[in-house]
């Protein structure tokens, strides 16, 4: 689901943790209070760890229920106001090794630096900067999901104030970008609006909604099986379903199998020879 | 003899949804609850065997020449191979790795009519090779070492080696190959340590080796003009069976760099030199020529456009005369320096879609007009990878104009993932080659190829 950051995050987990326990007791101000443009701002303003190394599991379900099954491992560590990824591939056999490293600098004109490395070539290649609307992977998530894009390019409105979902009060803010970011946000997301559904208790984002820009597609997505690990919600489990005109062409599943928080990862492990040496 | 190899294309794959509407369908308000799937997560364990399966069945579009064992439109192979990879770790700062391939091609049983040669059976249609063959140490101090057969991939540059220069390449079937099996392992040492921002990279090879060709009768056999006239062949061995090659890269923002030198036996087979040259059937010695290179090749990205470059000076390449004197170099082929450049682009701007173009340019000093190819050779290739259904369908395009007006092969692969264990894949090549040119024996070896893999994993 969305992710609305000022700090873009290519790597999927880092929107499934986005949700820090700082933000549970954030502020003074009452929930109540606070505007849909608030509520977002908090939920982008959260602490998610320095660093930390993920075990994954994401599954893609065709429209005739066939799964395929990727795993894979993500460092992630924090550098200033800058961070950077490292994901490794272990299945299936024919991409086991694949490596995509990725530094995504805090300077907003600054492009991410991406490479990308290919057991097959035994190379590493410098990738452009993707169309950030793609998919992730052949996932139904795309690069925007999981990166994020820039908060103020959006208006944000109370769809409802008060909603309840599996027991827990929910806000549900629609986000629509601002007339002067209209082409740099649709381009960016591919979407032309966008729900989301916000706990009230501790900012998590629990559902979302996008309606593409092409297709008379939408987006349904979901997250579940929260869990307060080394003080930080995670949110293990991360679905997407891919609709249109109603009926489900595509879903993912992103589980989180172990994750760590705030360990000591060495910086040489962000490095290109890290990708080309795998880090078993 | 040389020809452009093919290098495929890989990105990091983007999906689009399908165009089809759907069997099941959900009502809306499912669309929020979860999903049922089978999550199977990697098993953690000291060692790990991947491999795979393929079954190849190959159509030769067009009859080759009565210079090859084929000669007719038919079938050219029915090939079964099975790669092996075994990753381990022998403590907590040392891997190693060992993979091999096996091939078995069953086309000279069920065709008996075809005289495949004595080499191409042994040495083509059945044969098992050692590929990695390695271990790594990681060493407190930042040092890295490996040593063993390995693939050492530097340069940028798809269509031509300006600093892509350890590694040899398999020309058995030239624009044919896998993927996996563009370039070859070499034993070799390889040094590393990162200085600040920069990597510093020593490789010794130990038993340099050169490109792998096709035996006598094969399609592919680049001796086959000189067999028919009645020249017999021969091999001299290499002066020094070592390489040593030094890189100097770095990753800035935006964009890399990297700075190469080597010396080093030149992959390619020339002529060194003509034994019995009056009789009616001199002999051919073709070996290695020793070469020294420097090279530099950078990127940068801007947007959805990745610019690469590299450029380098080879020295001392041996260079083919023209046909007219060709026996009359008896002491074999002379040396220029030549002056290599590449400029290539890329764009994925557009959904599922990467688009390349890369131009090359090969410059002989000293030039005369003595020598077959001229003294400017360009060459373009051009390229095109889509991926759709979320990437399940992965279609790729390759075309290459050779340099020196010589033809032009093109390339088309589809590949369709029927699951993670099976891919089913489609490929067809078609060679256009000048009646001048020094490929001319191969433009009519067009190929229609069907690909069966299964993979398999244990860990």
């Amino acid at each position: 689901m969305m992710k609305l950051g000022s700090s873009k995050i290519f790597i999927a987990f880092r929107l499934i943790t986005s949700c820090a326990i700082a933000l549970y007791f954030f502020t003074a101000v009452k929930a109540d209070e606070l505007s849909a443009a608030d509520v977002m701002e908090k939920v982008d303003t959260r602490y998610d760890g320095d660093s930390s190394i993920g075990e994954l599991t994401m599954v893609l379900v065709d429209r005739r229920d066939r799964q395929r099954t990727r795993n894979l491992r993500i460092y992630s560590k924090d550098f200033g106001d800058d961070s950077k990824t490292l994901s490794l591939f272990e299945s299936p056999s024919d991409i086991r090794g694949t490596a995509y490293l990725n530094f995504d600098w805090n300077d907003a004109n600054q492009d991410d630096d991406s490479w990308l490395y290919l057991p097959a070539l035994q190379r590493v290649k410098r990738i452009a900067s993707s169309d950030t609307s793609d998919s992730f992977m052949g996932s139904d998530f795309t690069f925007a999901d999981i990166n994020g894009y820039e908060i103020d390019w959006f208006n944000y409105t109370f769809v409802n104030e008060s909603e309840v979902i599996d027991g827990h009060e929910v806000w549900v803010i629609e986000a629509t970008p601002k007339p002067e970011f209209k082409d740099r946000a649709e381009e960016a997301t591919g979407y032309s609006k966008m729900q989301t559904w916000i706990r009230k208790d501790i900012f998590v984002q629990v559902r979302g909604q996008a309606w593409e820009l092409k297709g008379n597609r939408i987006k349904y997505f979901n997250s579940s099986e929260l869990e307060l690990i080394d003080d930080i919600w995670t949110t293990k489990r991360l679905q997407a379903i891919t609709t249109r005109n109603g009926r489900q062409e595509h879903a993912s599943v992103l589980q989180i199998n172990s994750i760590k928080y705030n360990i000591e990862i060495d910086d040489e492990t962000f490095s290109t020879e890290s990708m080309q040496r795998g880090l078993d | 003899m040389d020809f452009p190899a093919y290098r495929s294309a890989f990105k990091i794959t983007l999906s689009l949804c399908t165009l089809f509407s759907f069997n099941n369908s959900h009502s809306q308000t499912d669309f929020f609850n979860t999903i049922d799937v089978d999550i199977e997560q990697a098993i953690d364990s000291e060692i790990s065997v991947i491999g795979w399966i393929n079954q190849n069945i190959s159509y030769g579009l067009e009859a080759p020449s009565t210079l090859f064992s084929r000669t007719k439109s038919q079938l050219n192979g029915i090939q079964t191979s099975l790669y092996l990879q075994a990753d381990g770790s022998i403590s907590e700062k040392s891997n190693f790795r060992v993979s091999g391939k096996y091939y078995h091609d069953q086309i000279y049983r069920i065709l008996s009519e075809v005289p495949f040669s004595k080499e191409e059976q042994d040495q083509l249609r059945n044969r098992t090779e050692i590929r990695d063959f390695y271990i790594d140490y990681q060493a407190d101090n930042g040092l890295y070492v490996k040593v063993g057969n390995q693939i050492l991939a530097w340069g940028l540059a798809e269509y031509i080696r300006v600093s892509d220069l350890i590694n040899v390449e398999d020309q058995f079937a030239i624009a044919q190959q896998d993927l996996e099996d563009l370039r070859l392992q070499a034993p070799a040492t390889l040094l590393s340590y990162r200085l600040k921002d920069w990597l510093i990279d020593g490789v010794v090879t130990f038993d340099a080796d050169r490109n792998q060709i096709s035996p006598a009768g094969d399609e592919f056999d680049q001796f086959a003009s000189f067999r028919n006239i009645g020249l017999n062949l021969g091999r001299t061995d290499v002066d020094k069976r070592h390489e040593g090659f030094v890189r100097l890269s770095s990753q800035l923002r935006s964009g890399d760099f990297q700075l190469v030198a080597g010396e080093f036996n030149d992959n390619l087979l020339t002529l060194e030199s003509i034994t019995d040259s009056s009789s009616p059937n001199p002999t051919l010695n073709f070996g290695q020529n020793r070469m020294r290179a420097i090279a530099a090749a950078a990127n940068w990205v801007e947007g959805s456009w990745l610019f690469y470059g590299e450029a380098g000076i080879h020295y001392d390449r041996a260079v083919r005369p023209t046909q007219a004197v060709f026996l009359t170099q008896t002491d074999g082929w002379s040396e220029k320096d030549q002056l290599l450049a590449v400029a290539g682009i890329e764009y994925n701007g557009f959904s599922n879609l990467l688009l390349s173009l890369e131009l090359d340019s090969i410059h002989t000093r000293g030039h005369d007009s003595l020598m077959l190819l001229p003294e400017d050779q360009i060459s373009l290739g051009a390229r095109f990878y889509w991926t759709a259904l979320n990437e399940r369908l992965q279609v790729l395009g390759v075309w290459n104009k050779l340099a020196a007006n010589a033809g032009q092969v093109s390339r088309l692969s589809v590949d369709y993932t029927w699951s993670d264990n099976l891919d089913i894949s489609f490929l067809w090549v078609d060679y256009h080659t000048n009646e001048d040119s020094i490929f001319y024996e191969f433009r009519n070896n067009d190929v229609l190829q069907l690909q069966l893999r299964y993979n398999f994993q244990w860990r």
